[in-house]
This record gives structure tokens, sequence and C-alpha cells, in this order.
């Protein structure tokens, strides 16, 4: 799947939902940033003006008309009244309030993008939902290396993404929006200090093309160095809001 | 004819940040409140795009239109110094200029440097109306580029020349402390200006018997002329208080050409620094990067911050972009004023960024507020 086929699919749903209805639909994620990287889905947002309980149903057909089979559609389907004008109230799935920032950079395949029109989040807001961020990824990643026997590609794959997902979300909470891969890793390198070594010399091997680990035991040296880099930028994060909002944590 | 409100050329740098787009910021509200045509004049040609293929310059101008877009900034046109109508008429612009002897071919010293970016006449380099002259630094007694550090070679060669003279053109400045130095900068400016290049890239015309390369701020400096060929009649013009100089020299050429253009009002902006003091904006402070953060309304205050008219030269603390968000977190009842703007005047004195914090703090204290139409477009309930 690639943008010219995103693009398809949008001007199909235009179509079909009538343009009155729709108020815009953004491409985000993976495939519009980091086209070098294999994608696990593509991600599109759409809000419509209007209610349909036949919304979602069609928009499942007209995915499977347009052939975009490859890749599951990841679709966010919002509709206008729900977006508040105060960013601190939305939400996506688990993706807080600074998610309103990554959609404020998506590309707009139709209408302008409304996240633009809401305001915030506010700072507290920001820090808190990717805090909750950081600690869910953390708590993913701890588990994946808990586990007995061999990882999948889509696993690996998994942790080598959010990994620099970490990273992403530890600049945002600096003020620093990035998207493109390379970018994020050379910026935490140059930003954050904290990182040994070994984790700085792994971030940068993941900058190289993706080649799947050989062995079970190269499985687990990959997937221990990526819990590393999250438990480190989860303790960069929460370094930083122990000092900026006064939040203590045991221990 | 559509009445118009225009800015000079905008040159678009890799990072769009704050104090570029407070000019076309400005022509945006007045537009709106005079209920004037509005043209945003972008220069995508020169030493400043060197090294970068066209594709890259026109991305350049598209990204900025999207960062105008995202702001609610949205023109009615845009003038590009590099449109193929516009590059055309240079040769029957220059023409005109030649057959009233306001162009002509001399055989002059000039002073250049190795890069391209200095070529000036040598009689005008302490000139203090010479545009180039902050490329130029003088060290030891020997006159250096700034830009590529070769010392400047003085060279005889035939080059073109226009005679200014543009005193008495008529130019009114708001605010109005601007009009002395609009009239002496127009008494002044009346020596030969070189406006042929050696370097072969740019817009060429045949004139007095030979191909000549042109300046690129000469080629733009039509801006007035073109558009009134594409139909707006520029009543005002909207500049920073850095661009007084290349408005005399560009609204005295194009008069010169012949055509009826008619008297201008100028709008001079102050020059504006943003001082951080956002907890999270510790790095660059860019258009994009605040959008991205804050949304658009914030940083309309942000600009309209910056607007305070009886400075020349202000730095404005971002952190009224704190301020604007705790105002918007209350959903106040809003209601319009009658206030209509009538005059420029008036629209400046709406406009004034000193009245944006006590907006604020109306926000914040009242459940009801009542708006008038310039605060109607910071809070983007007429775009």
């Amino acid at each position: 799947m690639n943008k010219r086929k995103i693009a398809k699919l949008s001007a199909k749903i235009v179509s079909a939902f009538g343009a009155y209805n729709i108020v815009c639909i953004l491409f985000h994620g993976s495939i519009l940033f980091n086209p070098h990287i294999p994608p696990h889905d593509a991600d599109l947002v759409i809000v419509l003006k209007r209610r349909n309980t036949e919304d979602c149903s069609n928009l499942r057909k007209m995915v499977r008309q347009v052939r975009l089979t490859e890749l599951p559609v990841h679709l966010h389907l919002i509709y206008l009244d729900e977006i508040p004008e105060n960013a601190d109230f939305f939400s996506i799935h688990t993706c807080g309030a600074f998610f309103t920032c990554h959609l404020r950079q998506a590309e707009s395949l139709y209408g302008g993008n409304v996240f633009d029109k809401t305001v915030g989040p506010s700072e507290y807001q920001m820090q808190l939902s990717l805090l909750q961020k950081v600690q869910q990824y953390t708590f993913q990643m701890r588990n994946l290396v808990f586990i007995l026997g061999r990882r999948t590609e889509n696993e690996l794959l998994w942790a080598r993404k959010k990994s620099v997902v970490m990273l992403k979300d530890l600049l945002l909470s600096t003020g620093i929006l990035l998207q493109k891969e390379e970018a994020i890793i050379a910026k935490s390198l140059e930003v954050f200090h904290d990182f040994s070594g070994d984790e700085r010399e792994f971030l940068k091997d993941l900058r190289k093309p993706w080649i799947k680990p050989g062995t079970e035991k190269l499985e687990r040296v990959f997937m221990t160095r990526c819990l590393q880099v999250h438990e480190r930028a989860y303790g960069i994060m929460r370094k930083r809001i122990s000092e900026k909002h006064r939040c203590r944590f045991l221990g | 004819m559509k009445p118009a409100i225009i800015c000079l050329p905008i040159t678009i740098p890799a990072d769009v940040k704050p104090g570029l787009a407070l000019t076309p910021f400005t022509v945006w509200t007045v537009s709106k409140l005079l209920a004037l045509s509005s043209v945003c004049s972008i220069n995508l040609t020169g030493m400043k795009y060197a090294g970068m293929g066209s594709n890259e310059v026109t991305g350049r101008f598209t990204t900025f239109k999207k960062i105008m877009d995202r702001l609610g900034m949205r023109f009615d046109s845009y003038w590009l110094d590099n449109e193929q109508s516009h590059v055309k008429s240079l040769q029957g612009y220059c023409d005109e200029l030649a057959s009233s002897h306001c162009l002509r071919s001399e055989h002059l010293e000039i002073l250049s440097c190795d890069c391209g970016a200095v070529e000036i006449l040598k009689d005008a380099v302490s000139s203090k109306w010479a545009t180039e002259r902050k490329l130029i630094k003088d060290v030891d007694g020997q006159l250096q580029c700034r830009l590529c550090h070769s010392i400047l070679k003085s060279d005889a060669s035939q080059v073109l020349v226009l005679n200014s003279g543009f005193n008495g053109n008529p130019i009114t400045a708001f605010p109005t402390f601007y009009q002395k130095e609009v009239d002496s900068l127009q008494a002044e400016y009346n020596q030969p200006v070189l406006v042929s290049r050696k370097r072969k890239l740019g817009n060429k015309v045949w004139l007095f018997g030979r191909e000549w390369t042109l300046d690129t701020d000469f080629c733009w400096s039509f801006l007035f002329r073109s558009l009134q060929k594409a139909g707006f009649d520029s009543e005002v013009v909207v500049i920073s208080n850095r661009s007084i100089k290349p408005l005399v020299l560009s609204y005295g050429i194009s008069r010169k050409t012949g055509a009826n253009i008619k008297p201008i009002s100028a709008i001079v902006t102050p020059f504006a620094t943003i001082k951080g003091g956002l907890a999270s904006t510790s790095h660059q402070i860019t258009i994009p990067s605040l959008v991205d953060r804050y949304g658009a309304t914030p940083v309309r205050f942000l600009l309209g911050d910056c607007l305070k008219w009886e400075q020349k030269d202000l730095v404005v603390d971002s952190s009224i972009i704190f301020w604007t968000m705790k105002a918007l977190e209350k959903a106040a009842d809003y209601t319009e004023t009658a206030a209509k703007v009538v005059s420029i005047r008036e629209a400046l004195s709406m406009s004034d960024g000193n009245s944006i914090a006590s907006f604020i703090t109306g926000m914040r204290r009242s459940e009801k507020v009542s708006l008038t139409p310039y605060q109607k477009l910071l809070l983007g309930k007429d775009t």
C-alpha cells in the first residue's frame, strides 16, 4: 500500500459520503513519514459532520473495493461534534491529549486539518498523556521480553518501532515534534545525555536497514536492547516529570 | 480593477519564524477589516535560493502557503516573481524605461565579489541608499563580501543603469512617525542604480543592441505595475520597518514605467523578536512548530501581540500563548460589536498589540465577551 492508493481510497470516501459531509481526511503514520520501514498498517483519520449507523460498514466495504488488502487500514472515524475545542479533552484509543499535536502534522487528503482549529493541549495534559503512553509501551515491552520461545518478525519489528516511538514521545515532551525515524534518533542522542554508550550504539544501529536477527539468541539480545531503550526513556521521562510537575515517585 | 492590500515579495526561508509571518498577518487582517482584496507577494528568485532546484524552490512556496492556510490566513491571490506572465512583461517594462531615458547603457566602474552577491557601482558604495550595503563590510580599509568573504574587485564594464529620482512620490506612511523616513529616502534616491548583472543566471532583456541579465530585485520592483496588469489596484502596502528602502525603489520604478500607478498607503510593521518562555518550546520557535503544538488561534494571538504600532523594534514574550490558552479554556459567550472600520488609522488602532493582554483578561473574567471585527479574526470566527 502506498500514498497513491491511500489518495484513491480518500477520493472514493469523498464521493461516497459527499463532500458536504466530510470535514477532512487525514493520513498519518509510518507510510507517510517513514516509507522505507516495513509498515504495520495504514493510518487514516476521517472526520464527518453527520452520524449514520452505516458509516463504519460503508467504510469497510470501500476499503475492500479499492483492494487495499496488503495491509490493515487503521481507521479512526471521528464526528465533528466529538472534537473538543480544548485539546486537553481529546483522546484516541490509548493516545491522550498529546495526539492532537501528532494529528496536526498529518497530511490532509481532503479538507483543512480540523485539529489546527483546536487549542492546546495544556502543558500539564501534554506531559501526563505522554507519560501514560511511555508507561504503556514499557509494560508491553517488559511483557514481550518475559514471554518464552521464539519471536515472530512482527514482534521484533514492533519492538524496534516502539523503541523509536519512545524517543519521539520523549522529544515531544520537550517541545520537539519529529516524525522521521532518522531525525528522531539523531535529535534524541543530541538532547538526552542519559543513554549509555551501548544504548547509543544500538540506537545508531536502528537507523540501518532492517535485518531480522538470525538465531533465537540474537532475537533475545535484540529484544533486551529494545527494553533497555524503553527503560532509559521511561526513566528520563519520570525525571523530567518529577522536576517540572512536582510529581514524586516511590523508591 | 480590484482595490487591494499587498506586501512586498517575501523571500521564504527553510524555517518560517513568527517575525516573517507578521507582514502577511497584517495584510490578511487589514484586508478583512477594510474589505480590500489581499495579495501576498513572494520572491522565488535570486541568491537566497542559490543551489536549489526548481522543485525545491516551488516546495518552499507550497510549504509557506500551507502554513498560511493552517493559520487561517487565506489571501485572494499570491503574486510570484517567477510567474511567466511577469517575466514575459519585463522586456516591455524595460523598453518603456529606456524610451523615457530612465534606463541607459554606460561604461562604469563596478565592484563585485566572487560569489556574485555583491555587484555595485563604485560611486555608490558609500551612499546610504545603496541596498547592497548590508552585504559589504570594511576590513582594514578593504571592502569584503559578507557572504563569500572575498575582497571586492574593481572592474570597468558596460552596464545598465537606472536614473532614480523618486522624490515626491505619493506614499503615506502609517504609523505617521515613519513619514519623515519615507520622504527623506525618496529625496535621497536620486543617483544611478545598477540594474544589470555580470552573472549568466537571471531574467534577460534585449536593450541597446545587446542582451542583459537583470538584477533580481530590479525584476520584482515592477510589482505595482505587474499587479495592475493582473487587475489589482494596490491601495495599501504592508512592509516591515526594515523594508522602507525596497518600497521606495519598487514603487518608484513601477511609477516610472508610465502606467497610472495610484498614490499608496504604507503600513509599516514593527520588527519583532520572539523571546522564549513557553515550557515546551525551548528550541527554535517556528510557525509550524507552534501551530503543531498549540493550534492556530494562540499563534494568531502571538502575532497580534507583536503589532505594537508605537514601537519600531520590540521583543515579545511567547508566554502570551499560554495566557491565550488559559483564556480559551473557558467557553465564553461571544457577541459581536457593531464596530465598523473605515480607515487604516482605525484598523491599526483596533489591531494594536497593546490591547491583546486586556482582551485576554476580559475573556478570562467575563461570561459574555463582545468581539470587535479584529478580535473575531484572532479567534478564527471569521475564517
